[in-house]
């Protein structure tokens, strides 16, 4: 007949582990970390970490503002400092009365001191550790510390970490930076044929409405999204801006929108904005007599968004033809200025350059990989682009004052 | 005759979830520390191995019928020989029943509780597979088709979540470290999948049977393989190209660094407790198969008919734990053992009785009829 | 010819005509001496009756007293009848039992009649069987040789009759039920389908179900369980579509029950169930007729009983437990999606309180961080673990529960006030409850009663606490724990013979139509599988309809 017993045995074993609940935590007495910043202490070697934790009793009462910390910040930060991160991260503790928790950390900021110096800490540290996500964002604080970026309040949101966050999760519109995570960083640190790049953030004068609050507005600081940090292996060698950093994400296949400027036919002081649109890149190398040559070939569209000059002479076809020219050059301008910036000034590889030629010429890759960070500087770059503008707004016709 | 009978959709899957588990929580490491991105592939050749032994396993199936190997074995490799054979096979499904505990006690040790001593996993994990073995191989072939759902489950949410970040070309260039170092570590991969190899030797006899069904082995065998390679090699060709093989390497359980990188929109943006929660029913299913034909192969040796099977399983179970919290409790270690001792000491069990099997009953074949 | 035997002669001499009653003694010997061996041989299937029905009335009355002892509510009424009013007669019937009317259109009868006929000597003259054929052919009646089963009949609500000289007892069914009439079912409601319900009386319930099944092969087998009750149990079903061993199987465990009463099925169900300590109830129990037909067409065997309103399905898997006889009923799209709706309430009552516990204490990581934080916030200072805060509250809640239950009607607002108000309200303001607690087990608490059948949400209610203790104590390995265990239980169950998961597992593709989904009617050719038998055909494949809405205009050419 039927043996209850296994049944029983399982339930008798119930009370024994009671006495357990290793890892319970209740999540109130939890501090929630929303953004870290790493710096270089002053006048020493040691870590400075700042965490930026978020105060549930306020940020987390949605609407209910005034039920008791109405004039409280959302955020409590705190900085520490240790001579490894680990040491800095446990000496927070002193003096934050929970216990941290690293689970719901959006961002990673790097002081540019310690990015010159070496990353090694910063991606070992969050990437050994099992709390942090590996979609964590990492960013560089570009001309300052990690922890003004960290402790600045930015944009809309509620927590500081969280519109940094958000910012990068929207990187893509500009155009002019790049996203990366904790594992895209990671990868890119371990292979050997790839470069880091992360994205650069600094400060920027806040533009205060006018005639509003004066004295506190104005001179308010804001983190921006500000061009992309090129590392060489594991240090920090510059960074590229505006056109270039477009320039950058052409060569790299990684853009996805951004915005280019044009000048206006007739009107060379005037501007048309083509906002890009469905890019697609295509990326291949040849050995020629041992040296690589690379040719990038764009193949992209463009919707004409705004044209600040009156154009009489000229239809829509003309139009069309003559701001497509001026398209095509301008991504080319764009790469060139790229390639001139990060392989004639920085000389490091974030091009994908040795990925690209370890995947398409194997061969080629195992005898010279060794030396190819010698070579880089000297590669050659073909660039061809087709560029279209097949829509231009909803407008039909050019911005003229009379009917052509 | 076995009076146990499962149906045969359920020795599919318990196929599938023998190939399970282990293959894609830890072997992606080893084989991404040995071969780079080349991993995949070797875990693609190492499937196919299995297919071609598979032949030599359903033909030896066929050969016998619904005799079980406790009976035949020893009838064909002789008395001596085929208590060692038989028993040899006991310690292949024991270690293998170890090494998928230890996956999920590691997954759940390392990421999920990490201040949970790590012996009471072994203790309860244990346990559970004891009570599942106890209920026997139906209840078990019944679990493993819920393990093979959410096994498919999970690896079409893992796909979901990290298809923004999938990048083709880190797939690329085939054979980078050579097609000789492939082949070789597809050998580690072949631990997985060779458990399934033998252990389908041992489920066969208790199929349900049907007259068409006759000398359908093959077609079994195979779309078992075929089902856990759907479920578990998303997982390898994911890693490399959404982590990149040089991360992959970099950490003991890669498959958990995948889970943790797929974002199911942004609002279940972490994942590892699903994963947990859907990966998990496969290896218990996998676990418990195991220490169920281990439990059998051991006892058909070690005459222990007084003890009453369940008091025979507890007892083995139990003598289980020690090599377990063993292997378990040095994480290097343990990484070491099954890049190295394991397929050594596995491999010639799990492929070479099947083979030597189907060699004898060739040679029975021939002599019976000169 | 024994002493006994000549005393009666001596009776039957002083009371009767003398040539009548020598032919009727006659007839009475040949009878008895032809029945003789019968009498000797133990193998027939008729024991020797330990108290077989004397000829005297007086003897009959003395051995019935003893019998039933003295009961206030026990009748005996004497009278005389026949032939100058020579022949003695008594009616015993239980006051209350039996029904009024009944008792005096027997004794009516009785008076009308005179004597058993002359002339016919092969006529069996026996003056209960003679009145039986005759006077009393009218009335309900069977006779009966045993005093036991006269008893037994009594005790049942029949009239026993006895005649001076008679070997047999007359037991008329005049059986009164105090009871219901067909009512809606009260916890199995459906908003469309039938509204009536079974009642505590079998015959009725019987009625029920032969107006619902009118087929020749519907069976009706009647049996008795339980020492002292006696409850009348009948094993229904339908021949040819039940598996016969199936139907063997249940007859057989059912005349296996060796106890003292049965006073509801449930007695039933738990002695006659595969798995004893399983605490999921593996036989359904319904109060709706049409259900129970429903599964009866589907070839399971039905088990009624007396004095209960329910009854029981043989076999029972578990996704029957989850499926409404509305889903029939109503649209199938419709239907598919209220069973996935059951199917996600079920899952979400058995784990939603394990989750949040094992969300909130052990893998905060998962919770989306503006979750997190407003659950954070919401548990700022409130002072008991989360694990110890859902137990207490769980537990709370079914306790309000049960208070609903057996409180008077009138105060049963009160319940719900005092619960919804004071507790859920006024624990949150306080501070003491978090906010997210209450809505956890009120979603768990709701989503407990979305099931169809009542056995299941009751045994989820007490499942969901052995999950979530393990979750408590052990986090999602506890969770995954308890969750695979409940699983393997269900795995090894069989609720006769049939796997309870079954057809999920093991797999049965074409049961699926009724399983997963409730797909249309016109697929649903066959009907469902139990276990190995085929699958017989429920239905044609509708003839294709014809367009009603053609614009041909031939209809009205001239």
């Amino acid at each position: 007949m039927s043996r209850p017993w296994p049944q029983i045995g399982l339930l008798l074993l119930l009370p024994l582990l009671i006495g357990g609940c290793w890892d319970a935590r209740e999540i109130n007495q939890l501090a929630l970390v929303m953004a870290v910043g790493v710096d270089q202490a002053e006048d020493s070697n040691r870590f400075l970490v700042t965490a930026q934790i978020a105060r549930p009793a306020v940020a987390g009462a949605g609407g209910g503002g005034d039920g008791g910390g109405g004039q409280e910040e959302p955020v409590f930060t705190a900085s520490a400092d240790g001579d490894t991160l680990f040491e800095a991260i446990r000496n927070l503790a002193r003096f934050t009365s929970r216990r941290i928790m690293w689970a719901h950390n959006m961002v990673i900021v790097i002081g540019e001191s310690v990015a010159r110096e070496d990353i090694t800490p910063v991606i070992d540290f969050f990437t050994r550790n099992q709390e942090l996500r590996l979609r964590t964002w990492i960013v560089v604080a570009r001309g300052t510390d990690a922890r003004s970026i960290v402790t600045t309040k930015t944009g809309m949101e509620n927590i500081p970490g969280a519109s940094i966050a958000a910012l990068l999760r929207y990187a893509e519109l500009p155009g002019e930076s790049v996203r990366a995570d904790v594992a895209r960083a990671l990868w890119s640190f371990l292979a050997s044929d790839v470069n880091v790049i992360l994205p650069a953030i600094r400060l920027s004068p806040h533009l205060a409405p006018a005639g509003n609050q004066e004295g506190e507005k104005a001179s308010a600081l804001q983190a921006e999204l500000k061009g992309v940090a090129i590392f060489n292996g594991t240090r920090l060698v510059g960074f590229v801006d505006e056109d270039a950093a477009r320039g950058l994400l052409w060569i790299r296949g990684e853009l996805r929108n951004s915005v280019i400027t044009l000048s206006c036919p007739g009107h060379p002081a005037r501007n048309m904005a083509v906002e890009i649109r469905s890019p697609s890149v295509d990326v291949t190398s040849e050995i020629r007599g041992q040296r690589p040559t690379f040719r990038i070939r764009v193949d992209t569209e463009g919707w004409l968004n705004e044209q600040d000059c009156v154009t009489e002479d000229i239809d829509v076809m003309q139009l069309q033809e003559m701001t497509e020219e001026r398209f095509a050059e301008g991504i080319e301008e764009d790469i060139r200025s790229a390639l001139d910036s990060v392989q004639r000034n920085l000389g490091t590889d974030v091009f994908l350059y040795g990925f690209r030629i370890h995947r398409q010429h194997p061969q080629w890759w195992r005898t010279n990989k060794d030396h190819w960070n010698d070579m880089f500087p000297e590669v050659a770059t073909e660039v061809s682009v087709q560029a279209r503008i097949p829509r231009m707004g909803i407008y039909v016709r050019p911005m003229n004052l009379t009917a052509p | 005759m076995p009076s146990i009978q499962i149906g045969r959709f359920q020795a599919v899957t318990i196929l599938a979830n023998l190939v399970y588990g282990k293959s894609l929580g830890f072997t992606a490491g080893v084989l991404a520390r040995r071969v780079g991105n080349d991993l995949w592939l070797s875990m693609l050749i190492a499937f196919a191995t299995g297919a071609l032994v598979m032949i030599a396993t359903s033909y030896v199936v066929r050969a016998f019928g619904s005799t079980t190997p406790f009976e035949y074995i020893p009838r064909l490799a002789g008395r001596a020989l085929g208590k060692l054979l038989l028993f040899l096979m006991g310690l292949l499904f024991l270690g293998a029943f170890i090494t998928s505990g230890i996956t999920v006690e590691l997954h759940l040790n390392d990421f999920l509780m990490t201040e949970t001593p790590l012996v009471i996993f072994v203790v309860l994990y244990t346990l559970l597979v004891l009570y599942g073995a106890f209920l026997g191989l139906e209840v078990a072939a019944r679990l493993s088709v819920w393990g093979l759902f959410t096994g498919l489950m999970l690896a079409l949410s893992m796909v979901i979540g990290t298809t923004d970040h999938f990048w083709f070309d880190r797939l690329l260039p085939l054979f980078d470290h050579g097609v000789r170092e492939v082949l070789l570590a597809s050998l580690i991969a072949d631990t997985d999948v060779a458990v399934a190899v033998a252990a389908s030797l041992f489920l066969f006899p208790y199929v349900h049977k049907k007259t068409e069904n006759q000398g359908k082995w093959l077609g079994l065998s195979w779309l078992g393989l075929g089902f856990g390679a759907l479920q578990s090699m998303a997982w390898p060709i994911f890693e490399v190209a959404v982590l990149g093989p040089e991360v992959t390497a970099q950490y003991l359980i890669a498959c958990m660094q995948l889970g943790r990188a797929a974002e199911l929109s942004i609002y279940v943006h972490r994942y590892e407790m699903v994963m947990m929660i859907l990966f998990s029913f496969g290896v218990f299913a996998k676990s418990i198969v195991l220490l169920y034909f281990a439990h059998e192969s051991i006892a058909a040796v070690v005459k222990v008919e007084r003890l009453g099977r369940g008091a025979s399983m507890t007892v083995l179970s139990l003598l289980s734990l020690f090599p377990h919290y063993w292997l378990v409790s040095d994480r290097q270690f343990y990484s070491l053992f099954l890049e190295t001792w394991w397929p050594t000491l596995s491999l010639p069990i799990a492929f070479g009785v099947p083979l030597a099997l189907a060699a004898l009953v060739v040679v029975r074949r021939l002599m019976g009829r000169a | 010819m024994d002493d006994k035997l000549r005393d009666e002669i001596k009776e039957i001499l002083a009371t009767g005509p003398i040539r009548e009653l020598i032919k009727e003694e006659i007839g009475r010997v040949r009878n008895e001496l032809a029945e003789k061996p019968k009498d000797h041989a133990p193998s027939d299937e008729e024991a020797p009756d330990p108290t077989p029905v004397s000829s005297s009335v007086d003897a009959n009355c003395e051995t019935l007293r003893g019998l039933l002892a003295d009961s206030t509510d026990l009748q005996f009424r004497t009278f005389t009848t026949g032939y100058r009013g020579r022949r003695k007669g008594v009616l015993v019937y239980f006051k209350g039992l039996a029904k009024g009317e009944g008792v005096e259109e027997i004794l009516e009868a009785a008076l009308r009649y005179g004597n058993p006929p002359f002339s016919h000597p092969d006529v069996y003259s026996d003056p209960v069987l003679d009145f039986q054929e005759t006077v009393a052919v009218v009335i309900d009646s069977k006779a009966s040789k045993s005093l036991d089963e006269a008893v037994e009949a009594i005790l049942a609500g029949e009239t026993a009759l006895f005649l001076q000289g008679a070997r047999h007892v007359l037991l008329a069914n005049t059986r009164w039920h105090p009871g219901r009439s067909v009512q809606e079912p009260s916890v199995e409601s459906e908003v469309r389908g039938p509204r009536d319900g079974f009642v505590e009386n079998i015959q009725v319930n019987m009625t029920l179900i032969r107006r619902r099944i009118t087929d020749p092969r519907l069976r009706i087998e009647a049996l008795r369980i339980g020492e002292r009750s006696k409850t009348g149990v009948a094993l229904v079903y339908i021949e040819e579509l039940a598996d016969s061993s199936l139907v063997d199987e249940a007859r057989r465990r059912l005349e296996a029950i060796n106890t003292d009463s049965a006073l509801g099925v449930g007695y039933l169900e738990e002695l006659i169930k595969d798995t004893p300590w399983s605490p999921f109830s593996i036989l359904e129990a319904t109060e709706r007729p049409d259900k129970f037909t429903g599964n009866l067409l589907e070839g399971r065997v039905g088990v009624l009983q007396d004095n209960t309103p329910f009854g029981l399905i043989i076999p029972t898997t578990f996704w029957q437990l989850l499926q409404a006889p509305g889903d029939y009923y109503s649209n199938f799209w419709v239907a598919s999606f209220f069973r996935w709706v059951r199917f996600g309430a079920f899952l979400v009552a058995l784990t939603l309180p394990a989750l949040y516990v094992i969300l909130t204490a052990y893998h905060h990581e998962m919770i989306p961080t503006p979750l997190a934080l407003s659950i954070a916030g919401g548990r700022e200072g409130t002072p008991l673990p989360t694990i110890l805060e859902v137990f207490l509250m769980l537990t709370m809640f079914e306790a309000i529960q049960e208070a609903g239950l057996r409180l008077p009607r009138a105060v049963g607002q009160t319940v719900s006030i005092v619960g919804a108000l004071v507790i859920g309200e006024a624990a949150v303001l306080a501070g003491l409850i978090a906010p997210s607690t209450v809505i956890v087990i009120a979603t768990a608490g709701i989503t407990g009663f979305a099931m169809p059948t009542y056995a299941l949400s009751l045994t989820v209610r007490l499942v969901r606490f052995v999950i979530l203790l393990f979750s408590g104590v052990l986090g999602v390995f506890g969770f995954l724990g308890g969750l695979l265990a409940l699983f393997l239980h269900l795995a090894s169950l069989r609720s006769f013979g049939a796997p309870f998961l079954a057809p999920m597992v093991p797999v049965m593709v074409p049961e699926q139509r009724d399983t997963l989904v409730r797909a249309p009617w016109w697929l649903m050719l066959r009907r469902p599988r139990l276990g190995s038998e085929p699958r017989t055909v429920r239905q044609q494949p509708p003839a294709p309809k014809s367009s009603r809405h053609s614009d041909d205009p031939s209809g009205d050419a001239p």
